[in-house]
């Protein structure tokens, strides 16, 4: 059987930061996009707790929940696909014959909307910066790539 | 017994402690053993968060919280109370990591997330329901001295007693003064070496123990010389121990409290100096 594969494209806000959310505290935040994808960032920090994990485990659950709902649909294609497949296949066969019925249907694929509300702060140890709720910056943050806190 | 830390070295222990507690909370079911070796063992090495625990757990009889707080199913039911919730988390963890103990990580677990027959979700759950609240409860506890070390003040210090109090607080000034330069005027005991004698010559007085606690008190004190040479031993376990020996003589409680009062600076943040300074902090009332 082949292999198929699909993307999931997360959008960014208009400054190109990347909604978050802490798997261990489950407090939300944003890093830029791009400073999060390069490759000396092992590890992330949740500004808001401190706890740390791999940069995937803070993907948020209405990103895991669309990936979820894609990977649902692409394993309905496979299946739709090979009904068809056994379908055309029987069509020669005089003793037996395979019809595919109906495809089962997609479900609706998750919108993903970008929160604009959230404040920035600047971590001064590594220049580097987040955005977190009002209420969170009113916390002692940690930077999320070192960890120290502010 | 108090500790002298500034917004750096409180920088720092929280960053330490968040990076092994972490760990812990992540943990695969197959290194779940050691990590939380490891979280036990920086907790215990670790005067100031050590001293907030210990005085959690002087605050409970842990034998009876214990008992209260199981459930016929033996998942573990988190006290309410904030200090109660240490406290008992705390015990449990500890109890974990003793060498003798029926427990590991897999069985303290084991009653969580029982829909799944996965281990790896019984662990995760765990670590949620249990570990995660303790964790927050220290960082917490961190948090706060920072912020009475005026966090966005350089200079900036904290004194922290062995029960976590804040006590003082100063700025641009080096506060390593008062108590701890008497300290290291007078040390009798100003390294590992001493300290392991000190505690070694408590057998002296075992002539004056009633013979029925002399076998419990030889194995307290032997328990303490491993603590003194440097071995981990949780501070729960030292505390006890301590109390048990201070509490056998007269003689032998003169002697703990010489060993309080003379440990030197570099002797401060000894997990068995600490025991020996809260317990006789308590027995004398001080």
């Amino acid at each position: 059987m082949s292999e198929r594969s699909t993307q999931i494209s997360i959008p960014t806000d208009l400054d190109g930061f990347l909604s978050l959310e802490c798997p261990f505290c489950e407090g939300r935040f944003k890093l830029s996009a791009s400073e999060v994808q390069e490759d000396d960032v092992v590890l992330i920090h949740c500004p808001i707790c401190g706890l740390s994990d791999e940069p995937n485990s803070f993907l948020t659950s209405e990103v895991v929940e669309a990936a979820n709902i894609m990977l649902q649909n692409l394993a309905y294609d496979v299946v739709n696909d090979a009904m068809k497949g056994w379908e055309r296949r029987s069509r020669g066969n005089k003793s037996m014959t395979f019809k595919a019925g109906r495809p089962i249907r997609h479900e609706p694929e998750a919108v993903l909307i970008e929160d604009d509300s959230l404040k920035l702060h600047v971590f001064e140890c590594c220049d580097r910066s987040a955005k977190v709720s009002v209420m969170d910056a009113a916390l002692i943050l940690k930077c999320p790539y070192c960890g120290v806190a502010q | 017994m108090r500790v002298q830390v500034d917004r750096r070295e409180l920088q720092k222990l929280s960053l330490d402690f968040r990076r092994v507690a972490s760990e812990l909370l992540r943990t695969s079911h197959d290194d779940a053993d050691a990590n939380l070796r490891r979280f036990m063992a920086f907790i215990d090495r670790d005067a100031i968060i050590g001293g907030f625990i210990q005085e959690k757990l002087e605050l409970v009889d842990l034998g009876t919280l214990m008992i209260e707080h199981s459930d016929y199913d033996q998942r573990w039911i988190i006290p309410d109370d904030p200090d109660l919730q240490v406290a008992y988390v705390y015990h449990l963890l500890s109890e974990t990591t003793k060498p003798e103990s029926d427990l590991d990580y897999f069985r303290i677990s084991y009653y969580y997330n029982r829909g799944s027959s996965k281990i790896q979700d019984r662990v995760n759950a765990f670590n949620k329901s249990v570990v995660q609240p303790f964790v927050a409860h220290i960082n917490s506890f961190v948090e706060k001295l920072m912020i009475d070390a005026g966090l966005h003040e350089r200079g900036a210090s904290v004194s922290v007693s062995s029960g976590g109090m804040y006590v003082q607080q100063a700025l641009g000034s080096n506060l390593a003064s008062g108590s701890a330069t008497i300290s290291e005027s007078t040390a009798s005991y100003t390294d590992a070496r001493s300290l392991v004698e000190g505690v070694h010559k408590l057998r002296d007085y075992m002539d004056d123990v009633p013979d029925d606690k002399k076998r419990e008190v030889e194995e307290a004190i032997d328990v303490l010389v491993t603590s003194a040479s440097g071995e981990i031993v949780p501070r729960s376990v030292i505390a006890e121990k301590v109390e048990l020996v201070g509490n056998s003589s007269p003689q032998m409680q003169s002697h703990l409290k010489q060993l309080a009062v003379g440990a030197g600076s570099g002797l401060a943040s000894h997990g068995i100096i600490q025991a020996i300074q809260f317990i006789f902090e308590r027995i004398t009332g001080s």
